[in-house]
């Protein structure tokens, strides 16, 4: 294996890892892969629905 | 100073966008009522208070859940204030609720919203007069302009700080009195601020407050017996007749309307034909098919701006692709590393990405349609229609919510109070057209049938059928049955999206999609590859040899009636679907981009044309958008439902209802578009239409016992 096939390993490696690492931190937060069931967070169509279980949006305060 | 602070009020009166105004948190609106169905918390700008979203509501009546955690909050937690926000241009309703918090004796301060709108109208009110009639102190505000906040922060402040309570305005002599006997009774047992409330909901009859002091009611009886031979009335009627008339009475003599146009308001007149009897309908499914068309159509008329921009982008992935390839080649780059960046990485992610313009469209067109409140219309047409079939129209909201994603569809059916339409609306729910169903119907419409918006209408009507279908059945069912819960539902004034929120929805339901093709499509698409690429030995193998090709031999036969089983890839794509439904599209790029080199080029899309054929394209269409949802969407289902067993029967039935019917559809395609569906296909589709006729015009056993419990009760 060349040095440029061990770089584009090394790359792809690291990008599994950052999404493996983001589902498996959305996962443990109680948010869902599409991004919703979060109320708080409004990242889907669920209008005003904002349940205890949800993460929270920080504040600007 | 720290104070907690309640913000209660009637739905769909701006509650939302005050909370946002007063937190700076950035709480979706929605314009439709009803979706808020617990309290949400925030701390106000600029100051260390605490202010609880309670759910929108009419009144303090224990009928629903959203009022029943409005009621529990200000009873059990006792805050320093109450913000009570009242929509100025429909005063005459929103002050039932406010003379009832005013009875509670909780420090308040009313929030007249929609100011802004009062001075379009040429309307005058006047907020001193109207304050000295309540007996709280009442802030002219426009919440969607964010003006007068800083002097209603400083208001509430003011009076949960001195504690000042409100000065209830006095009834009927009769009632008063009854209500003073009743505070007697009630001397000791409740904290003496909430005494006039307990001794309303007492004389009411309110089982809650009653089931607390059993035997008070009775001491009582004389002073009620009293009041109602006086008005001829039950006494909860004559209470609520007694605040209805002093609302009047406030109203009159405080508000000063400018004359109306007699045809009514421009909201009036556009309310008159959509949502009219006979065009409702035909007017939401032209509004689709307006949506679809803009998003996807490439045909005879031209191509639309979506369809333009799709094309583009997947030329652009797929060239993307080449020159990778050749840039490995070049360099001397491992053939599975190349493969794997190729057909896995860039084919599957780049499958999905590829409609993103089409799905920027469709987000843009369907926010817009929320954001104008022409959904809140839908609702109120498809109520008409959901109880015409014995359905709660209450369950037309979650499947509103349901078109963005399944999961917080699922979670709003918490709004319903019949323990059986919550039911059938949680299990039923994902089969309307969620946002990571859209490509793939992008997918099939512009393959199959040159973007045609039908496909997309089509989609939405198969949806909202099969909630009709599974209604009408599972009430057969002893745990399903029961009367549809009423459902009222007030429709917001129609009205231009504020941009901010606009552009926020759009942005995020846009970046979710994006995130995630780089994040759970990236993966499935990686894996596909990998079982796509090589045997159970591990050995790099052509796809026809692979895991995934075994896989999918396993279980292809299953979906042969459905006239796509010849091929495995889209068994296997259907499989995959689960994990998220965007997933079918990953599948069949990489599947596709395998086979598309195998062919020397063919595009990806027209393979998927020449192996499905309309009328399989169709049946495979059907089925993945009636079947069982992605893992996510059945936590949610899980979640509602409360049991594994209540969830696995929710799925197996997803997924038998999408079985019969995309084989209807198979059959009914093949035979419009002239291609044979096979013998085996067309006995079942028979077979599939007997089954749910009998299973729609079979006796309901519990509706004719709820006909005769309601005649007896008569």
């Amino acid at each position: 294996m060349n040095s440029v096939s061990l770089a584009l390993v090394a790359a792809i490696a690291l990008i599994i890892i950052a999404a493996a690492a983001h589902l498996i931190n959305n996962w443990r937060k109680g948010r869902s892969d599409c991004g919703c069931g979060c109320g708080s967070c409004n990242k889907c169509s669920g209008a005003n629905v904002d349940l205890p279980e949800c993460c929270r949006k920080e504040q600007k305060n | 100073m720290s104070y907690t602070i309640a913000l209660a009020g009637n739905p769909n009166c701006g509650k939302t966008t005050l909370f946002n105004a007063l937190t700076g948190a950035s709480q979706r609106v929605g314009n439709w009522p009803g979706v808020t169905i617990d309290k949400k918390t925030g701390r106000i700008r600029g100051t260390d208070s605490q202010l609880v979203d309670l759910p929108g509501i009419y009144s303090m009546s224990p009928y629903s859940p959203e009022e029943m955690v409005s009621r529990n909050f200000i009873i059990d937690e006792k805050p320093d204030a109450i913000i009570n926000i009242v929509d100025a241009t429909n005063l005459e309703r929103n002050l039932f609720l406010t003379l009832q918090l005013i009875d509670m004796g909780t420090p308040m301060v009313v929030a007249l919203n929609m100011m802004d709108e009062i001075e379009k109208f040429g309307d005058r009110i006047d907020v001193e007069g109207l304050s000295k009639r309540l007996g709280v102190p009442v802030m002219p505000i426009s919440a969607a302009k964010k003006t007068g906040i800083d002097e209603l922060v400083k208001k509430v402040h003011e009076v949960a700080g001195s504690k000042i309570r409100p000065i209830p305005p006095k009834y009927d002599g009769s009632i008063e009195s009854a209500v003073a006997e009743a505070e007697k009774a009630l001397e000791g047992k409740v904290p003496d601020e909430n005494a006039r409330f307990y001794a309303f909901k007492l004389l009411e009859d309110d089982p809650d407050i009653a089931g607390k002091f059993p035997g008070l009611k009775d001491s009582l009886s004389a002073q009620i017996e009293a009041a109602e031979k006086k008005f001829d009335d039950s006494m909860d009627s004559i209470i609520a007749d007694g605040r209805y008339d002093r609302i009047s009475e406030f109203v009159s003599e405080t508000v000063e309307r400018a004359p109306r146009d007699e045809k009514g308001t421009l909201s009036d007149r556009i309310d008159r034909i959509v949502t009219s009897r006979w065009l409702g309908i035909p007017i939401f499914i032209a509004v689709i098919a307006l949506v679809y068309m803009i998003a996807m159509y490439d045909g005879d008329w031209g191509t639309s701006p979506g369809a333009y921009a799709t094309g583009w982008l997947n030329d652009w992935f797929g060239e993307l692709g080449e020159n990778v390839g050749a840039w490995c080649e070049d360099n001397g780059v491992e053939p599975w590393i190349q493969g794997l960046l190729v057909d896995g990485i860039i084919g599957g992610v780049g499958a999905v990405l590829g409609f993103l313009p089409q799905m920027i469209i469709l987000f843009i067109c369907l926010v817009l349609l929320e954001e104008i409140g022409y959904m809140a219309r839908v609702a109120f047409v498809m109520d008409r229609v959901f109880r015409y079939f014995g359905l709660s129209g209450k369950s037309f909201i979650p499947l509103l919510v349901g078109t963005g994603c399944g999961i917080p569809g699922v979670m709003s059916t918490r709004t319903i109070e019949s323990e059986s339409d919550r039911r059938i609306t949680a299990m039923t729910v994902t089969f309307m057209p969620c946002g990571a169903k859209l490509p793939v119907i992008a997918m099939i419409a512009g393959a199959l049938f040159g973007g045609s918006a039908l496909v997309g209408v089509f989609s939405y009507v198969l949806g909202i059928v099969a909630v009709i279908i599974s209604g009408i059945v599972l009430k057969k069912l002893r745990k399903f049955s029961g009367t549809p819960a009423p459902f009222i539902m007030e429709l917001p004034p129609y009205h231009m999206p504020q941009l901010y929120s606009f552009f926020k929805a759009v942005f995020d339901r846009v970046w979710a999609f994006v995130k995630k093709a780089g994040t759970i499509i990236l993966l499935s698409s990686i894996l596909i590859w990998f079982l796509a690429s090589y045997d159970i030995g591990l050995h790099m193998v052509d796809i026809g040899e692979s895991m995934l090709a075994s896989i999918g031999g396993a279980i292809h036969a299953i979906f042969m009636p459905l006239g796509w089983g010849d091929d495995w890839e889209f068994s296997v794509a259907t499989i995959t679907g689960l994990v998220a439904k965007e997933n079918l599209i990953a599948t069949m790029g990489t599947l596709f981009g395998l086979e598309e080199i195998s062919d020397e080029g063919e595009e990806i899309w027209s393979i998927l044309a020449d192996t499905l054929g309309s009328a399989g394209g169709m049946s495979f269409l059907t089925f993945n958008l009636l079947c069982a949802p992605c893992f996510a969407a059945i936590g949610a289902m899980h979640r509602e439902l409360g049991t594994w067993k209540s969830t696995g029967f929710a799925v197996a039935y997803q997924c038998i209802l999408a079985y019969l019917i995309s084989v209807i559809v198979y059959v009914a395609v093949g035979l419009i578009c002239g291609e044979n569906t096979g013998t085996l296909s067309y006995v079942l589709c028979i077979i599939n239409i007997a089954a749910i006729a009998y299973l729609l015009w079979a006796k309901d056993p519990f509706r004719q016992l709820g006909k005769d419990d309601g005649e007896a009760s008569e």
